[in-house]
């Protein structure tokens, strides 16, 4: 099982809503597709399920063209977002819905209710179930057509964060047990850091960064990117002789090619030290509590430029005078 | 418990005036029922052996062969229009409502003029050489006019409980392999089955209400015994008799619709929809199959008394048009703002006291009015003007504003109470809370708020007073004609081209609401 979006472009009316959409998934990968609210994620989804179809391009299932099968035909698994358990069938029946053979019926039933912790539940109504358990049957539902590939819309967004977290471990659990190709469209970091194999970053219709998780979030690819994925420090930078000249002080870089970049860094790659040996330095304007830990303002003194930092426990106070220890190599620059 | 110093307000006055309309509403229904355990037996023997059966036969054979058909129309039409892609759908969406506008007694009519001897279809057909003999004066026929025109209430009904339904439940079938017929049949309409009830026993409650239609059609029914027991004989006890028996019928409906909405009601997250692509063939399939109903519902008939309208235009018809409309528009007025009026005091009065229990019920049963038959309210108005003025022989435009008064009652209240459910309570506190009173928060809030709504009850009211026919034939006063009477007294006595001006008034007049009807459902 191998799927192949090519080319995709989608209007509604005269928005462009998906621009030049090309990804691939391969057999029983994961790949988790993000972005902000309206960045056309779940219009590609719908696209690739079929309950959309593009203006232009081709989805490819193992060399078949399948760009304008209904979904009936495609049938790939499906958990939408507000799960749409059907509220006139119990637990069971809901399961059952597609499956058409009575004889398998039973087995697969039990089989599903079993691998999902539903066991002992079949006879309930969707209203009678808890979050959790809702979301296992729309999951179960969708299992129960053996598909192809598994698509899940925002399927934690409908938990609160107490459950979300459990509910998010068994269920990816049981997905990378049945090895089952998958989509998953989040628009929070942690759940495609947590479970895909491949990221995919989309914004404004198209896909800004593909890649693993873990390069994805040092090696993001611009600004944008870099602040989805969790709290980053941005310096504005110029070329001279020496490296790049920043507010806060003179970084040894080679290989610049621009006069003017922005230069990227997760914070917590940043040490913060009194020792007078690093080339960054600024001042404390500001000390927030955070619990546990604090988070410190620093501003630069030969401009208005600051970073925010966040600190464990520390002991410096605001107006002092600090330097920042920043390994070269972790810095990503945008040019 | 009370605390000792503490009371609240009893609003004593407004509940009195709300007893008394309460009482005043449910009257003549209370009259129907208790006088049928004083009833004079000496016809009873015959009635039951020898008329009972016959309108039983008949009006069943039209209660479930007009059921069938408007099933079929308003659900296929309001499926296609909510989940299909296909030409002009969404002037279908309220193009579809029209054929309500058509009473069934015009509808008939028209049908009539088209397929007798001069009408234009056999015309036609001699034309093309040929002729055939099409009669329609029969229970095919009466099934035919009426569900041409009801079935616009199956197809609100359903509409609006497809709309409400989330789009994803679809998606999610489909995407479990299951095509949009399966989907249909096993998710859809299930989850819309008690909403479509409700449209059909409207349909049913309309059946029940015809005096027009099967009258002009010679099929005698309940209400045609009802009218020949009372008009023709002066039997007051046969007429409430039968009266009961449709009570009896409409009651039970009644419960079995309450039961069906008691069930589980289902709360559905509102997502985008989107509709459903078509291979270019199936989409003029569709086209063409929701414009058949609209067509024959609508168009033809339409036509048919346009045509009628050229023919017989003549000076003498419009100054008597003038009159009658004017007599229509009258009752109209009288009773749409009688009807406002009670509708406020009645639904303020619930909003000031709690609705609770026994209360809650009592809020409902003005409804009761809009279920009942015609016949049977102005049967029961009889009685209680026969108790007051044993002599009068006929009642005047009060009995017959009292008689639209009950029977419509719930067509103003009904939107009134929404309107008044849709005001935040803090509103009311915050009013108080600056010193002013229950009756003038009503005159400087609430009545304010509600403009639109009240219009909207206003014009609603009016038009159902515009098509009655039933009250109106038995309540009016000698020789006082409406527009509906009018075009059935000319249509009976064989001169239907005559008809069309005061058929295409109330078609006219009719029109109005379904586009409030229309933007109501669009707002949901």
């Amino acid at each position: 099982m191998n799927l192949r979006v090519e080319h995709i472009t989608k209007f509604f009316d005269s928005t462009k809503v998906l621009d030049d959409v090309s990804l691939e998934v391969g057999k029983g990968e994961i790949l988790s597709l993000t972005g902000e609210s309206g960045c056309g994620k779940s219009t590609l989804l719908r696209i690739i399920s079929g309950l959309e179809f593009p203006d232009h391009g081709k989805i490819i299932l193992d060399q078949q063209e399948i760009t304008n099968w209904s979904p009936e035909r495609r049938r790939f698994g499906f958990v939408f977002q507000n799960l749409s358990l059907f509220p006139h069938l119990n637990v069971r029946e809901n399961i059952l819905y597609a499956i058409n053979k009575k004889s398998q019926s039973k087995q697969q039933l039990e089989k599903l209710l079993e691998m999902t912790g539903l066991a002992g539940l079949g006879l309930r109504f969707p209203h009678e179930l808890s979050g959790g358990q809702q979301q296992r049957v729309a999951l179960a539902r969708a299992l129960a057509i053996n598909p192809q590939l598994l698509i899940l819309d925002e399927p934690f967004s409908s938990l609160d964060e107490l459950l979300k977290a459990r509910i998010r471990e068994e269920i990816f659990d049981l997905l990378r047990s049945l090895e089952i190709t998958t989509i998953l469209v989040s628009h929070q970091a942690s759940d495609a850091f947590l479970i895909a194999d491949k990221l995919v970053v989309m914004r404004n219709g198209q896909i800004k960064q593909v890649g693993k998780p873990s390069d994805v979030y040092q090696k993001p690819v611009s600004p944008y990117v870099s602040d989805f994925f969790g709290a980053s420090v941005i310096l504005n930078g110029k070329k001279v002789d020496a490296g790049v000249q920043t507010s806060f002080g003179t970084l040894k870089i080679a290989n610049v090619h621009t006069d003017n970049l922005q230069l990227f860094l997760r914070p917590e790659n940043i040490e913060i030290t009194t020792s007078t040996s690093y080339n960054l330095s600024g001042q404390i304007v500001k000390k927030e509590f955070k619990g546990p830990h604090d988070v410190l303002k620093i501003g630069s003194k030969n401009s208005d430029e600051y970073i925010s930092l966040e600190t464990e426990r520390c002991n410096h106070e605001v107006g002092e005078d600090i330097y920042l220890m920043v390994p070269e190599e972790q810095i990503q620059i945008f040019e | 418990m009370r605390l000792a110093g503490i009371k609240r307000p009893r609003y004593f006055y407004w509940r009195l005036a709300t007893n008394i309309v309460l009482v005043a509403i449910l009257l003549p229904l209370l009259l129907v029922a208790s006088r049928s355990f004083l009833l004079d037996t000496s016809n009873l023997n015959h009635i039951v052996s020898n008329l009972l059966p016959l309108y039983l036969w008949n009006t069943s054979i039209l209660v479930i062969g007009t059921s069938a058909i408007t099933l079929i129309i308003g659900v296929y039409t309001a499926w296609f229009v909510t989940v299909y892609d296909f030409p002009f759908r969404r002037q279908f969406e309220w193009i579809l409502i029209l054929p309500l506008s058509i009473p069934t007694f015009i509808n008939a009519i028209s049908y009539v003029g088209l397929t007798d001897y001069a009408g234009p279809f056999r015309i036609f057909l001699r034309w093309l050489g040929t002729d055939i003999y099409l009669d329609i004066m029969n229970h095919a026929g009466a099934i035919f006019v009426m569900s041409m025109v009801l079935y616009p209430y199956v197809y609100v009904t359903s509409r609006s409980a497809f709309l409400l339904q989330s789009a994803s439940l679809i998606e999610v079938s489909r995407s479990l392999g299951q095509p949009m017929q399966k989907t249909f049949k096993r998710v859809v309409l299930p989850l819309a089955w008690p909403a479509i009830f409700a449209g059909l026993i409207l349909v049913i409650m309309e059946v029940l209400n015809d005096y027009g239609v099967v009258s002009y059609f010679g099929i005698p029914t309940f209400t045609v015994g009802i009218f020949r027991s009372w008009l023709a004989l002066g039997d007051l006890s046969t007429a409430v008799f039968l009266s009961m028996i449709v009570l009896i019928f409409v009651v039970v409906l009644l419960i079995i619709e309450f039961k069906a909405n008691e069930k589980k009601k289902y709360a559905f997250d509102k997502s985008e929809r989107t509709f459903t692509r078509l291979k270019p063939r199936r989409k003029w399939v569709i086209f063409s199959l929701c414009l058949i109903p609209f067509l024959i519902g609508f168009i033809v008939p339409v036509c048919q008394l346009l045509w009628w309208f050229f023919l017989a235009y003549s000076h003498d018809v419009w100054l008597h048009l003038i009159t009658i409309a004017k007599n229509t528009a009258v009752l109209g007025i009288l009773s749409s703002i009688l009807i406002l009026f009670l509708s406020i005091i009645l639904a303020y009065t619930f909003r000031l006291v709690d609705k609770k229990g026994l209360k809650r019920t009592f809020s409902k049963l003005p409804m009761l009015g809009y279920a009942m038959p015609g016949a049977v309210i102005a049967v029961g108005i009889v009685a209680l003007v026969l108790i007051v003025n044993p002599n009068l022989i006929y009642s005047g435009i009060i009995a017959l504003v009292f008689g639209y008064t009950v029977r419509f009652f719930a067509v103003g209240y009904g939107s009134i109470e929404s309107g008044f459910e849709k005001i935040s309570r803090q509103i009311d506190d915050a009013a108080i809370s600056l010193g002013s009173n229950s009756l003038r928060n009503l005159i400087k809030i609430h009545i304010p708020i509600l403009k639109p709504v009240l219009l909207g009850a206003l014009i609603m009211v009016f038009v159902d007073v515009t098509k009655e026919l039933p009250i109106t034939l038995i309540l009016r006063p000698f020789n006082y004609e409406t527009l509906a009477t009018n075009a059935f007294q000319y249509a009976k006595d064989e001169m239907a081209p005559r008809a069309a001006s005061s058929s295409l008034l109330i078609i006219f007049a009719s029109a109005i609401p379904v586009y409030y009807l229309n933007r109501i459902l669009h707002r949901k």
